[in-house]
C-alpha cells in the first residue's frame, strides 16, 4: 500500500469519526455520501475535451454541441449516481462466530426507499473482498458480508464501505459506515496428542480417557480443517453425502477435563488452538468434558450450548473485560 | 442478487448485442464515405465476435490482431495514397472501432468501444451538418448511452427499459447542453487541421470551356442562400460574381494569378440603405476558395473564415470552403464611375488572344472601323447577338480549332458560356479589355424566412469590359439573346422540351412544393441559429438578453440558469416519487394506532397486530382483548381475503372511540 494514500485515508477517517457515531443502523443521505469522478469519469471528461478541441478547430458547432452534451450527461450522472445510493438503509443484525483464519459472517440487512432500487452496490468491510448487490425497493435484503479473521479473540471490522458507480461508471459515490460490530473468533484448531495423565476426571478415577490414534473405527463425522486426508471418507464423498472424516481411536471415558496446565508448552495461542482441537473432537464423540483455564472453569457437560460456552471461553481467554 | 467480482466484469449477451448495434449506428454514415473493403472487415469482425460469444472461436492472438491492424493501415494508405487528411483519419478511427470489438472481453473494453463511439459521432458531423445529421447524431448518442447504461445492470433488462434509460438521459441532458452551447465562450481554431475532402468539388471549376455550364445547370443542388438587410435588389440585378477568367488559350478560359490581400470589415462604415446593400450568405461547401458577392463589394466579414479580396473585386476564403460557412458583405447599389486607368500589363493581359478564329477577328475589325468609340462597339456586338442565336442547353459540340468562329457563324446555338466567351473574344479582337465572369445569376425567394436560394442551375457566365472613364462594366450577352433568362430565370428562357433538363426540384403537387419550401426554410434557420452561432452572434445575443456582454453578467446568467434547471429536475423528481400505498385496511387502522400511541401503547415495527395485542393484554387485558378482536378481523380480511370480515372490521373500527385509556363502543 502506498503510504501517502494511507496517511491521507487515516486523516479522512479521523475527520469522519468525529462526524459519525458508531451505530448499527445507518441511512445513506447527502450528509454521509461522498461523490467524485472515477478513473473512467476522468477519462470521459478528457474525451469531451478532445471532442471540444475537434469542434473548436473545425469551427463545427455540432461537434461543440456534442462536447457540451457529454458534459451535460456527466452532470446529470452526478445526480443519478447519488440518487442510486441515497435512501439505502443498512442495519447490522449480528455476526456468526468462526475460527481464526476463517471468513467471519456479518449479517447486514439492506432496504431502500428509492423507488428505482439501488443497483450495482459494492459492499465490503475495510480492506476486505467486496461483494456486489442489487437492492429492490420495498423489501428487506438479508445479506452476509464477510471479513477475514486472523487471530483469536474478537473481530471488530473498522468500517463498512458501500460504494457504487451506477449507472455509468463515471462517478464513484461512496460512504464509510462505522458499526458497533464484533464477532467471536475461536482459536484455529491444531491437531495434537492428548497430553498424558491429565484427562482423568476426578470422580472417574481409573478409567482412561485416552483418545488418540487408535485403530478402532468409531464412526463418521463432518470434515474439519486439519483432518488428515487419509481419514476422509471418499466413498461417502463420491455418493455426494458431503465431506466426512472417518474417526479412529479407542473408546474411552466420556468424562474428561481439558486443563490449561496440561497443554501449555510456553506458547499461549498454540495451547489454546490445541485445546480447541480437542474440544471439537470430544464434542463430536459426544463426550462429556470440562474446561479449566487459569481464569475460568467450566464444569463437564456436553451438547451444543456447552460447546459454545467452552469455545467462547477459549476465544475470550485473556481478554480484558 | 449477488455477483462475484469476476462476474461483474463480464459482458452479457444483451449488452453485446446493444454494443454492436450502437457501433453499427455510429459508423454507418461514416462507412458510406469510406472504401468498400471496410464493410467486409466490419462483417468479418461481427461474425468473429458472435462466434466467440457462442464459443466457436477464440479471442484473436496478438499476431492476428497485429496483422489485421497492419492490413487495415495498408488498405487506408492504398486508398487515400497517404495518411494525411480527414478521410484516412476517419478510416483509422472506424477500423480501430471495428477491430476493438473482436478483442472486447470485459466491461473496460466495452467502455473503450463506447468512447470511440463518441468520437465516431463527432466524425459524422465533419461530413454533414444539416438538420438530419443533427437528428441522426442525437439518435446515435441515444443508442450509445442506452447501451452504456445497460452494461451497468447486473442482469438483463428489457429493450423498453433500455430505451427509457437512454431516452431519459438524452432528454434531460439537452437543456443543459443548450445552456452550455449558448453561454460557453467561442474560440477560434487553436491549430490548423486537415479538412475533409468530401464527396468532391461542386459548382464550376476555375477554368471554363464551352459546354461546361450546360452540364452544371442540370444539378438542383443549392449553391448558397442569401438574406438581405433591408430591401433586396431586383432579381435581374443579382449577379453573384465568383471568378474572373482572363486568360484564353484558344479553347479554355482560365484565372490569371493575382496577388490578394486580407480584408476585414472596415470599422465605422456607415450603412446607407439607399446606397449600400448589406447581405449575408450561407454557402454550401464547394471545396474551392472563391465566394460570391455582388459587384462592387466594399466590405466583407466572416467569423468562420479569413477572407481575402483582390483588385478584381473578388472575395475568397484563405482556405477551401469545406463546411457550411456564413459571411456577410456590403456592396454598392450602383457602380461608381471614373476609375483609375488600367496598368499596361493589365491592358495587355485583358486584350491578348491566341491565334485562330479569323472570321471573328475580321468582324471585330469592321466594327472598330465603322464605330466611333468603344461603347458603340459593345452595343454593336450585343446587337449582333440579338440575331439568329438560339439559347439551348444542348448545343452542338464545336471543333477545338476556331471554336469561336464555328459558334458565331455556323452553329449559333449555345448556352451562356458560349455567348460570354465569344463576346469577350470579339471585344479583345477589337482592342477592348474584356474578361469573363463566372458566378450565379438570380435566385428563388423563400417568403417564409425571407431569403434567396441560389442553386447550381442558376450558374451563369457573363462578361466585363473596360471602358475609358467608366472602368470595368458588366455586359451580359445572354441577356441580349434571351432577356427572359435574366428576368425569369433559366427555365423560362429555354424551350419546352429542354426545361426538364434544368436541375430544379420537381413537385407533383402544390402541397409537396409548400412542404419543400418549409423544409428549406427550417434548414435555413438551422444554419443561421445553430451552425453559424458564433462569437459575434453570441455577443449580440448577450447584449440583447442581458443588457451587456461583460463576463460577470454572463457568469451570473449561466449559474442562475443552471441552478434553475436542476431545481426544476429536483422538483419534478420529488413530485414523481411513488408514494407508499397502504392497504385500505391499514388506512382504517391508522387513526386507532395513532391514538393508542398517544396513550403510551406504541406498536413496534416488527410486531404483528396479534403480537401487539398480546403484549397489551399482559398489562391491560381489556384493551388487549379489544385489540385482539381487531387483529383477528384484520388477519381474516387481509390474509384470507374474507370480504365479510373486511366489512366487520370497518364497522368495528368506526365504532371504537378512544377515551384516553381504552376504547368504548359507540353504535
Amino acid at each position: 500500500m502506498s503510504s501517502p494514500r494511507r496517511v491521507w485515508q487515516e486523516r479522512f477517517f479521523r475527520w469522519l469519526d468525529n462526524r459519525q457515531p458508531r451505530a448499527n443502523d445507518h441511512g445513506l443521505h447527502r450528509k454521509n455520501l461522498y461523490i467524485f469522478p472515477s478513473v473512467t469519469g476522468l477519462a470521459y471528461l478528457f474525451l469531451s475535451l478532445i471532442v471540444w478541441l475537434l469542434g473548436t478547430n473545425y469551427q463545427n458547432n455540432l461537434i461543440l454541441a456534442l462536447a457540451y452534451m457529454q458534459i451535460s450527461v456527466f452532470v446529470l450522472t452526478i445526480l443519478n449516481t447519488y440518487h442510486n445510493l441515497a435512501g439505502l438503509r443498512v442495519q447490522l443484525r449480528g455476526a456468526d462466530p468462526g475460527f481464526a483464519g476463517e471468513k467471519i459472517t456479518f449479517h447486514l440487512w439492506f432496504s431502500t426507499t428509492n423507488p428505482r432500487g439501488c443497483h450495482y452496490v459494492t459492499v465490503q468491510w475495510q480492506d476486505e473482498v467486496p461483494a456486489i448487490f442489487d437492492f429492490e425497493p420495498g423489501q428487506e435484503h438479508r445479506e452476509k458480508i464477510y471479513a477475514q479473521s486472523r487471530v483469536r479473540g474478537r473481530l471488530r471490522p473498522r468500517r463498512l464501505l458501500i460504494q457504487s458507480t451506477f449507472p455509468m461508471g463515471l462517478l464513484r459515490c461512496w460512504t464509510w459506515l462505522r458499526f458497533d460490530a464484533s464477532a467471536l473468533v475461536y482459536p484455529a484448531p491444531i491437531a495434537s496428542d492428548m497430553p498424558s495423565g491429565t484427562s482423568v476426571g476426578e470422580e472417574e478415577q481409573g478409567r482412561h480417557a485416552m483418545l488418540s490414534q487408535g485403530d478402532e473405527f468409531l464412526g463418521l463425522r463432518g470434515y474439519r480443517p486439519g483432518d488428515s486426508l487419509k481419514h476422509i471418507a471418499w466413498k461417502q464423498y463420491a455418493r455426494e453425502q458431503g465431506l466426512l472424516s472417518k474417526e479412529f481411536g479407542e473408546f474411552t471415558s466420556s468424562r474428561i477435563w481439558l486443563q490449561w496446565q496440561d497443554f501449555f508448552r510456553g506458547d499461549q495461542e498454540l495451547c489454546l488452538s490445541q485445546m480447541c482441537y480437542w474440544v471439537l473432537r470430544l464434542n463430536d464423540q459426544g463426550s462429556t468434558f470440562g474446561l479449566r483455564l487459569p481464569d475460568k472453569e467450566i464444569p463437564p457437560a456436553s451438547g451444543p450450548g456447552h460447546l459454545q460456552a467452552v469455545l467462547t471461553a477459549l476465544a475470550e481467554f485473556g481478554e480484558v473485560a | 442478487m449477488k455477483l462475484s467480482v469476476l462476474e461483474k466484469d463480464m459482458i452479457l449477451r444483451d449488452n453485446l448485442i446493444w454494443l454492436l448495434g450502437a457501433q453499427a449506428i455510429c459508423i454507418l454514415p461514416l462507412l458510406i464515405s469510406l472504401p468498400g473493403w471496410i464493410w467486409l472487415v466490419w462483417g468479418m469482425a461481427l461474425l468473429w465476435r458472435v462466434q466467440i460469444h457462442r464459443g466457436r472461436l477464440f479471442f484473436p492472438p496478438p499476431w492476428i490482431k497485429l496483422l489485421l491492424g497492419l492490413g487495415c493501415a495498408g488498405g487506408i494508405y492504398g486508398n487515400f495514397s497517404g495518411f494525411r487528411g480527414v478521410e484516412p483519419m476517419v478510416g483509422f478511427l472506424v477500423c480501430a472501432f471495428i477491430l476493438k470489438v473482436i478483442e472486447m472481453r470485459t466491461k473496460k473494453d466495452a467502455l473503450i468501444v463506447l468512447f470511440i463511439g463518441f468520437i465516431a459521432v463527432a466524425a459524422q458531423f465533419l461530413f454533414a451538418q444539416d438538420m438530419l445529421a443533427g437528428a441522426y447524431g442525437i439518435f446515435s448518442l441515444f443508442v450509445l448511452l442506452s447501451a452504456w447504461q445497460a452494461a451497468y445492470y447486473s442482469r438483463p433488462i428489457s429493450p423498453v427499459r433500455h430505451f427509457q434509460l437512454g431516452g431519459a438521459l438524452v432528454l434531460k441532458s439537452i437543456p443543459f447542453m443548450v445552456i452550455l452551447f449558448v453561454v460557453m465562450p467561442r474560440l477560434g481554431p487553436l491549430w490548423a487541421v486537415p479538412l475533409p475532402q468530401g464527396k468532391g468539388k461542386t459548382g464550376f471549376s476555375d477554368s471554363l470551356s464551352m459546354g461546361d455550364l450546360g452540364e452544371l445547370v442540370r444539378s438542383p443542388d443549392v449553391a448558397f442562400r442569401v438574406t438581405f438587410e433591408g430591401l433586396p435588389p431586383r432579381v435581374r440585378q443579382l449577379y453573384w460574381r465568383g471568378l474572373v477568367l482572363d486568360e484564353f488559350d484558344g479553347s479554355r478560359w482560365r484565372v490569371g494569378a493575382r496577388p490578394a490581400r486580407t480584408i476585414r470589415q472596415p470599422s465605422g462604415l456607415q450603412i446607407d440603405p439607399r446606397e449600400h446593400v448589406e447581405y449575408s450568405v450561407i454557402m454550401e461547401p464547394h471545396h474551392y476558395r472563391w465566394l460570391f458577392v455582388l459587384d462592387p463589394v466594399i466590405a466583407a466579414d466572416s467569423a468562420q473564415m479569413v477572407l481575402e479580396r483582390d483588385d478584381r473585386g473578388l472575395l475568397s476564403a484563405l482556405r477551401p470552403v469545406v463546411n457550411k460557412v456564413e459571411y456577410s458583405a456590403v456592396s454598392l447599389r450602383s457602380a461608381p464611375r471614373g476609375q483609375e486607368a488600367l496598368l499596361p500589363f493589365q491592358t495587355r493581359m485583358s486584350t491578348s488572344l491566341p491565334e485562330g478564329n479569323p472570321r471573328a477577328r475580321a468582324l471585330a475589325e469592321t466594327w472598330l472601323q465603322q464605330e466611333r468609340d468603344q461603347e458603340a462597339v459593345v452595343s454593336r456586338a450585343l446587337q449582333f447577338f440579338t440575331g439568329d442565336f438560339v439559347y439551348t442547353m444542348q448545343p452542338p459540340v464545336l471543333g477545338a480549332a476556331d471554336a469561336v468562329d464555328n459558334f458565331l457563324f455556323d452553329s449559333q446555338r449555345g448556352f451562356c458560356e458560349h455567348f460570354a466567351s465569344s463576346f469577350v473574344f470579339l471585344m479583345r479582337a477589337a482592342g477592348i479589355p474584356a474578361r469573363i465572369v463566372l458566378g450565379y445569376q438570380g435566385g428563388e425567394f423563400n417568403t417564409l424566412e425571407s431569403y434567396f436560394v441560389v442553386r447550381q442551375s442558376d450558374a451563369h457566365a457573363w462578361a466585363e469590359v473596360w471602358l475609358e472613364g467608366e472602368g470595368w462594366k458588366s455586359v451580359d450577352p445572354t441577356a441580349a439573346v434571351v432577356p427572359s433568362r435574366i428576368e425569369m430565370g433559366v427555365v423560362e428562357a429555354l424551350d419546352e422540351d429542354e426545361r426538364a433538363l434544368v436541375g430544379q426540384p420537381r413537385w407533383t403537387s402544390d402541397l409537396a412544393r409548400a412542404l419543400q419550401r418549409h423544409w428549406d426554410a427550417l434548414g435555413y434557420s438551422w444554419n443561421r441559429w445553430v451552425l453559424n452561432y458564433n462569437r459575434d452572434n453570441q455577443q449580440s445575443l448577450f447584449t440583447r438578453l442581458l443588457g451587456g456582454n461583460s463576463a460577470w453578467r454572463v457568469g451570473i446568467a449561466f449559474v442562475g440558469l443552471s441552478i434553475g434547471l436542476f431545481a426544476v429536475y429536483g422538483v419534478a423528481q420529488f413530485l414523481a416519487r411513488p408514494r407508499l400505498r397502504l392497504r385500505p385496511e391499514d388506512q382504517w387502522l391508522r387513526p386507532l394506532l395513532r391514538r393508542m400511541a398517544r396513550g403510551g401503547w406504541r406498536r413496534l415495527p416488527q410486531e404483528t397486530l396479534g403480537q401487539f395485542a398480546a403484549r397489551v393484554s399482559s398489562s391491560e387485558p381489556a384493551l388487549g382483548c379489544q385489540l385482539a378482536s381487531v387483529a383477528e378481523l384484520y388477519a381474516a380480511a387481509v390474509y384470507a381475503g374474507d370480504s365479510s370480515a373486511r366489512e366487520k372490521l370497518r364497522e368495528l373500527l368506526r365504532q371504537m372511540k378512544w377515551n384516553g385509556r381504552s376504547f368504548r363502543m359507540v353504535s
